[in-house]
């Protein structure tokens, strides 16, 4: 009797060691299989992206950034990370000294389902320069200024600053480094600078590149106002 | 006794006669045949023409044609790196401006109408602008792309 009874103690001892061996792994592979489906079903609606726009409403959680097209809400997360260059340093900042009307580039997770951009990343830009292209005429060597002429018609005044770098290019020795006494009227120009304030058409330029005579007539330029 | 004899030289000088003949219609024929034939009137066989297989007409490709495009990068894409290339199509021959926005880089569209040209990002928005001038003609094209460290 003593050993039947020991002999069905070892038969149930088995019996459960098994099924606790056989258990585990399968619902750890549940476990797995649901996890990975939550993620395969966040990937699908999740995406990695950039917009920019200007900051139209501002709290310590959410942000609403209008942009070309429309206004783009932003969750923002503790573990933000705030931007911006001052005096040409890379300077990080807090969620508080993000202000309404901030030209902004903001980086995060964008749910599609939602339209929520969930942001990891803010950029506080500065001012875009303008761009703008065209011929050159009425070259003036004593106030360090020329005139250029769009294709639409439009005409800027283009100031040239003693900071303001000139290259030039050809085909032969392709960029060399130039100045304002060799440009002359009816070159191609592409001029990079900023707006001068309270006047008109008037642009202070940072660079210029010079490309002689391609063709005669220049392109519009295609960001020819700047961008907030 | 001499009838069958009679009979078998019979049939020796028929088939005798027969060749005989027969060689001289051959000869006859060899001989006058050629005049005679000339001597006729030519006919001629009626000219069938069938329809022939036409090739397919292949339009050849006019030089210079192409339109300024950007291929990479593609608008509002998200880039890692500083240094950006930008690659696409321009008229054969074209000058090509690429502006970004701290450089600019120029080049030549390729006998295929291809360019690449290399800039430097700055952090956060970037707008990128490619001018193609070629003869008697020029065109811009601009993408926005954002560079995030």
């Amino acid at each position: 009797m003593k050993k039947l009874f020991a002999i069905l103690m070892a038969v149930a001892f088995i019996a459960s060691t098994v099924q606790a061996a056989t258990a585990t792994p399968s619902s750890k592979l549940d476990d797995l299989k649901e996890r990975l489906a939550t993620k395969v079903a966040e990937l699908r609606t999740t995406e990695k992206r950039a917009i920019f726009g200007t900051v139209k409403t501002v709290s310590e959680t959410v942000l609403v950034v209008e942009t070309k097209t429309k206004d783009v809400k932003i969750e923002l997360a503790d573990e933000i990370k705030v931007v911006q260059y001052l005096k040409g340093k890379r300077t990080t900042l807090s969620i508080s000294d993000i202000e309404k009307g901030d030209a902004v580039t903001v980086y995060g997770d964008y749910d599609t389902t939602l339209e929520l951009l969930k942001a990891s990343f803010v950029l506080i830009q500065s001012v875009t320069p303008l761009r703008v292209s065209g011929i050159t005429s009425a070259l003036d060597r004593k106030d360090f200024s020329l005139t250029l002429s769009g294709v639409e018609g439009q005409t800027y005044t283009i100031d040239i600053e003693t900071t303001t770098k000139v290259t030039r290019w050809d085909k032969t020795n392709k960029f060399s480094k130039s100045g304002f006494t060799r440009m002359v009227d009816g070159e191609t120009i592409h001029v990079v600078g900023t707006a001068v304030p309270k006047k008109e058409n008037r642009i202070s330029a940072l660079r210029i590149l010079s490309l002689g005579s391609p063709i005669g007539e220049v392109p519009a330029s295609p960001s020819a106002t700047p961008t907030p | 006794m001499a009838t069958p004899a009679l009979y078998m030289n019979k049939d020796a000088l028929l088939a005798t006669l027969i060749g005989l003949g027969m060689g001289l219609i051959i000869t006859g024929l060899i001989v006058v045949g050629p005049k005679l034939v000339s001597g006729l009137p030519k006919i001629s066989l009626p000219k069938v023409s069938l329809p022939k297989k036409s090739q397919p007409v292949v339009p050849t490709p006019t030089p210079g044609v192409v339109a300024l495009s950007i291929v990479s990068p593609v608008a509002e894409s998200v880039i890692a790196k500083a240094e950006l290339l930008v690659s696409g199509t321009a008229p054969l021959g074209s000058i090509v401006v690429v502006q970004g926005p701290t450089d600019e880089d120029v080049t030549t569209a390729d006998s295929n109408g291809k360019y690449a040209g290399k800039i430097l990002l700055s952090e956060g928005k970037n707008d990128v602008t490619v001018t193609s001038y070629a003869a008697n003609k020029h065109e811009a094209q601009a993408v926005v792309v954002y560079y995030i460290q």
